[in-house]
């Protein structure tokens, strides 16, 4: 339990508020921005355990980080952007991207195109998954905008 | 709402606030929007931007069919999200209350004069990540220490390059051939240590956050011509880690 859940999660956690001070964040916006990691990364962990797929639970990931940002933004008026840049560093699939280029440099093909798949595979699935949960709210946010000039000019 | 602006002054408004927003590391599409509001706020008739990551394309046109433009050039850019969200505050304010030139002037000098964190701090941050990534991807503790002092190593030597203004092609292969350099001169000392989860964990303070991040805003906000060269200028940063890390790997 403490090495498959909490330690990833700790060092996650830590290296998000790294990047949060790296990026010179500051003030409430470096705990909302640190915390961002840390839930993402949980959700990743439980559904990782349900779930057989590899890109299932990044996707789910991706949804997370995008919502826990847009909804903290809208609460507390700051852009998105700021939590999500650090939100979603923990899912960098970093060890696969590693794995490709040792094969390549030691001429190991298949060991090269598995890992330069699994790359893909895993930052498609994180990218579709912002993707679709920011345009959702783009749309929700447009959909609000419409309804309160309407009534204002009613 | 009224006020007293010149066309010439509303402008000068304009690009300043889509050029700082734009340096501080927001995406392409938040300059615009930012500009479009501000310019509708002080009655332009129209506001049409442009802006992509290295340039921001601003013309106004007011009742009278005056039409005012300006474009600018974003040369380096610094991250600094600190100055970002104060900008995105500035920018509601000015569409609330239709601030007066000066104010506004006086507004922007404040948040260029922002505190930022100090080298030890930033040296710390770059060493707890590579010390909690290199315990992230499977070392142990001997390896979080490792990590965390190749990390505060691995940010002296980016402070260099850039203090020596390198390309960042250039700083990205520098910093990547040092960690892993860095991590070799450490084997001598433990025979023992995982490599490879050091290096990983070193190496994604490299990783371009701010430019995926802005690269995928940009494509759901349909800016595609700001994503298409972030994903090029991303894959370039990757090139370069690749290089730097594999020139080092190889020499023995």
């Amino acid at each position: 339990m403490f090495e498959n859940f909490f330690l990833p999660v700790i060092s996650a956690t830590l290296a998000t508020f790294g990047f949060s001070v790296a990026f010179n964040i500051r003030g409430k916006n470096l705990i909302i921005a640190t915390l961002c990691g840390t839930f993402s990364w949980i959700i990743y962990l439980i559904c990782d355990h349900f779930s057989n797929s590899v890109m299932m639970p990044y996707f789910v990931c991706g949804v997370s980080i995008a919502l826990y940002s847009e909804i903290a933004a809208y609460i507390f008026r700051s852009p998105a952007t700021i939590f999500l840049m650090s939100g979603f560093i923990p899912s960098v699939p970093g060890s696969a991207i590693y794995r490709a280029m040792e094969s390549c440099l030691f001429g190991d093909v298949p060991g090269f195109v598995e890992g330069l798949v699994n790359t893909l595979k895993i930052g498609g699935a994180i990218a579709l998954g912002l993707i679709l949960m920011s345009s959702f709210f783009r749309l929700f946010r447009g959909a609000l905008q419409r309804v309160i000039q309407n009534k204002k000019e009613a | 709402m009224e006020h007293n602006l010149t066309q010439k002054e509303i402008l000068h408004i304009l690009s300043l606030m889509g050029e700082k927003i734009l340096r501080c590391g927001g995406e392409a599409n938040r300059a615009e929007d930012t500009v479009n509001r501000i310019g509708k706020a002080y009655g332009m008739e129209q506001v049409h931007v442009f802006a992509i990551a290295s340039s921001i394309i601003i013309t106004i046109e007011d009742e009278d069919k005056e039409i005012l433009t300006q474009t600018r050039r974003i040369q380096r850019t610094s991250t600094d999200l600190d100055k970002l969200d104060k900008l995105n505050a500035l920018s509601r304010e000015i569409c609330q209350n239709c601030l007066p030139y000066d104010e506004v002037m006086a507004k922007i000098a404040e948040i260029d004069h922002g505190k930022i964190y100090p080298p030890v701090v930033k040296m710390f941050a770059y060493a707890t990540i590579s010390g909690s990534f290199s315990v992230f991807f499977g070392g142990g503790w001997k390896e979080g220490i490792v990590g965390f002092l190749v990390g505060a190593m691995l940010y002296f030597v980016i402070r260099i390059l850039n203090y020596l203004q390198a390309p960042p092609f250039f700083t990205n292969v520098g910093g990547a051939a040092a960690t892993v350099i860095f991590i070799k001169l450490f084997t001598f000392l433990c025979a023992s240590l995982d490599v490879s989860a050091i290096t990983i964990g070193v190496l994604m303070n490299l990783v371009p956050g701010v430019l995926l991040t802005n690269c995928i805003r940009d494509f759901v906000a349909t800016d595609y011509s700001a994503g298409t060269s972030k994903i090029m200028e991303t894959l370039l940063v990757a090139a370069a880690i690749a290089l730097g890390v594999g020139v080092s790997i190889l020499w023995r």
